[in-house]
């Protein structure tokens, strides 16, 4: 195991009892989501050329969260890495705080890009990825969104921009946990084969399990002459049992009881 | 004004280094070819994709950029309208949408290309400054003014040729625009190209013996508000005159004004009804067959003022 690898896992384990306690004392909805995306964001992070102390850092990696409401999941990272101290989780959702349930740039340092309406953040990141590409700069452009949230139009007309324009310093990752608000993303609105579409839009497509570090990482540091996507196979919930694989914790929050059950299975 | 508008952006690209990209949703064919061909660096074709569109503007002034977002109609200010809030305003970058074609600049298109909501719309948007140029000098005066700025903005272009309003050069940007001087019962209010209409009411009244100022709004939002509430103190009855619908628009903006500082003042509102309008027929055509022309509006003030 790699240092990375020992530091993605405690990284995960710290994130998601972060979450947990958030989104109880918060009692806001997205723990499942937060759970699903975890290990995926933690192994981006870990890959990214940043600097906590200087969020504004001019030659910082990027990274978008497209599937806002995993918010929870952004502020834990940025505090265990340093960018601010881990006793403002505790603003979460609360009155009067700027830690909005869906992330906010607005006084958390490190968030790039205040994101909720899904959509949005692949457009973004895209345009990043241009400027600094035909500036001539090296910094890389990470973002993060989920499954369902493919349904979005704007994302097709990201992914076919970022094509045409060759930002192989883009790589997108889906959070692909195959639930959405209601039921699962095939009963929906079918996404699959979601590695063939998304290939023939010019992207160079890697699938992964979203909760396997080591994967992840190799995925991430695959060298490509095309922007990059990583399907990130993954449960809903991940890592507290009665979470797993449910619609109901995308809006559930959990009582104080089903807090500490969740925090004895995340040690 | 699309060409006046251009021209001013290449001049502060060449003159002033600045730092300007402009994207278009795949309109402008025989506009921008020479723009493309000296500055490619400073032009994008993101094809027919305008939520995408404004994504990679909020994305490239992310980076510092200053971005025109281009295309026709109500398709950059309508069909991106989320991208338009959440991504270029609440996070206040520079990025201005360009629009062509207000009001009924596109009328034999049909309604899909009647851009006569937007002033409303537009308008509601925190931190938000609109702009309605009414000739080609209001063009590059605002033009050099949303440069000047580092903020969101919209630009809203008329698609034909209007009647130059003055034929002194402008300095600098002011707003309101006030014509005549000052001091009669009757102020015309009007933004846009429709102006010209405005301005052909007040020589009709003037010469009826009925004396008329109008004032010309070129931003509802970057405003000398002292100015405007001195004229409406001053008036008995305000005429506003707009090519967008009557519900949010300029009247509207002027009737919230008179109301919220208590101004003792008769206010007529004229503009598009709550409807859609299915005919066809060039500008000059819809805003007669909607009664916004100045022979219609001269007919309806003058049974008022009798």
């Amino acid at each position: 195991m790699t240092k990375t690898e020992a530091n993605v896992i405690e990284l995960s384990k710290s994130v998601r009892r972060h979450v947990v306690k958030m989104c109880h004392d918060g009692k806001s909805s997205h723990v499942g989501s937060c759970l699903s995306v975890t290990d995926i964001v933690a192994c981006v992070y870990s890959v990214m050329n940043i600097e906590p102390s200087n969020p504004y850092w001019s030659e910082r990696d990027f990274f978008i969260l497209s599937k806002g409401h995993a918010g929870a999941v952004v502020y834990s990272v940025l505090a265990e890495l340093g960018y601010f101290p881990s006793e403002r989780l505790k603003e979460h959702y609360q009155n009067g705080s700027t830690m909005s349930g869906h992330v906010s740039h607005v006084n958390n340092p490190g968030v790039e890009f205040s994101t909720g309406s899904l959509g949005h953040g692949l457009s973004v990141s895209a345009g990043i990825a241009h400027s600094t590409k035909t500036d001539g700069l090296e910094n890389k452009v990470y973002c993060v969104l989920s499954d369902g949230e493919m349904g979005e139009g704007s994302n097709w007309e990201a992914l076919l921009f970022a094509a045409h324009h060759n930002l192989d310093n883009l790589t997108a990752l889906v959070d692909r946990n195959n639930l959405q608000s209601i039921k699962g993303t095939e009963e929906t609105l079918a996404l699959e084969p979601l590695a063939r579409k998304i290939g023939a839009f010019g992207w160079k497509v890697l699938t992964v399990d979203g909760h396997n570090h080591e994967e992840i990482l190799t995925a991430l540091n695959t060298k490509v002459l095309c922007p990059k996507m990583i399907l990130c196979k993954t449960t809903k919930g991940k890592g507290v049992s009665f979470m797993e694989g449910s619609v109901k914790w995308h809006y559930a929050s959990p009582d104080a009881k089903e807090l500490a059950t969740a925090l004895d299975e995340l040690i | 004004m699309r060409s006046n508008w251009l021209e001013n952006v290449e001049n502060a690209i060449t003159f002033e280094s600045k730092d300007i990209v402009i994207i278009t949703a795949d309109l402008g064919y025989g506009v921008f070819e020479k723009f493309e061909k000296n500055f490619p660096k400073n032009f994008i074709n993101c094809g027919v994709s305008e939520q995408n569109m404004v994504g990679i503007a909020a994305g490239l002034a992310l980076r510092g950029k200053k971005v025109f977002c281009y295309s026709i109609g109500n398709f950059p200010t309508l069909r991106c309208l989320e991208q338009i809030r959440n991504d270029v305003c609440y996070h206040n970058l520079d990025v201005c949408v360009v629009t062509v074609g207000a009001g009924f600049g596109y009328g034999q298109l049909g309604m899909s290309h009647h851009a006569t909501e937007d002033l409303s719309i537009m308008r509601c948007i925190p931190n938000l400054s609109c702009y309605m140029p009414y000739d080609t000098q209001s063009t590059a005066m605002i033009t050099k003014r949303i440069i000047s700025l580092q903020k969101p903005s919209y630009l809203r272009l008329e698609r034909s040729c209007v009647d130059e309003v003055s034929s002194t050069e402008l300095q600098s940007f002011e707003n309101p625009v006030l014509l005549g001087k000052g001091g009669c019962k009757t102020l015309i209010l009007s933004c846009g190209g429709i102006t010209e209409e405005a301005v052909r009411l007040q020589h009709k009244l003037n010469a009826a013996g009925t004396k008329t100022n109008l004032m010309i709004i070129q931003s509802f939002e970057d405003c000398n508000f002292k100015d405007v509430l001195t004229a409406f103190a001053q008036s008995e009855r305000i005429v506003s005159i707009e090519e967008n619908v009557v519900v949010g628009g300029l009247g509207a903006w002027a009737s919230e004004l008179i109301t919220r500082n208590g101004i003792n003042v008769r206010m007529f509102t004229y503009g598009l009804n709550d409807t859609f309008t299915s005919l066809v027929g060039d500008q000059r055509y819809l805003r007669k067959e909607c009664g916004i022309d100045s022979e219609t509006l001269f007919a309806e003030l003058m049974m008022e003022v009798r």
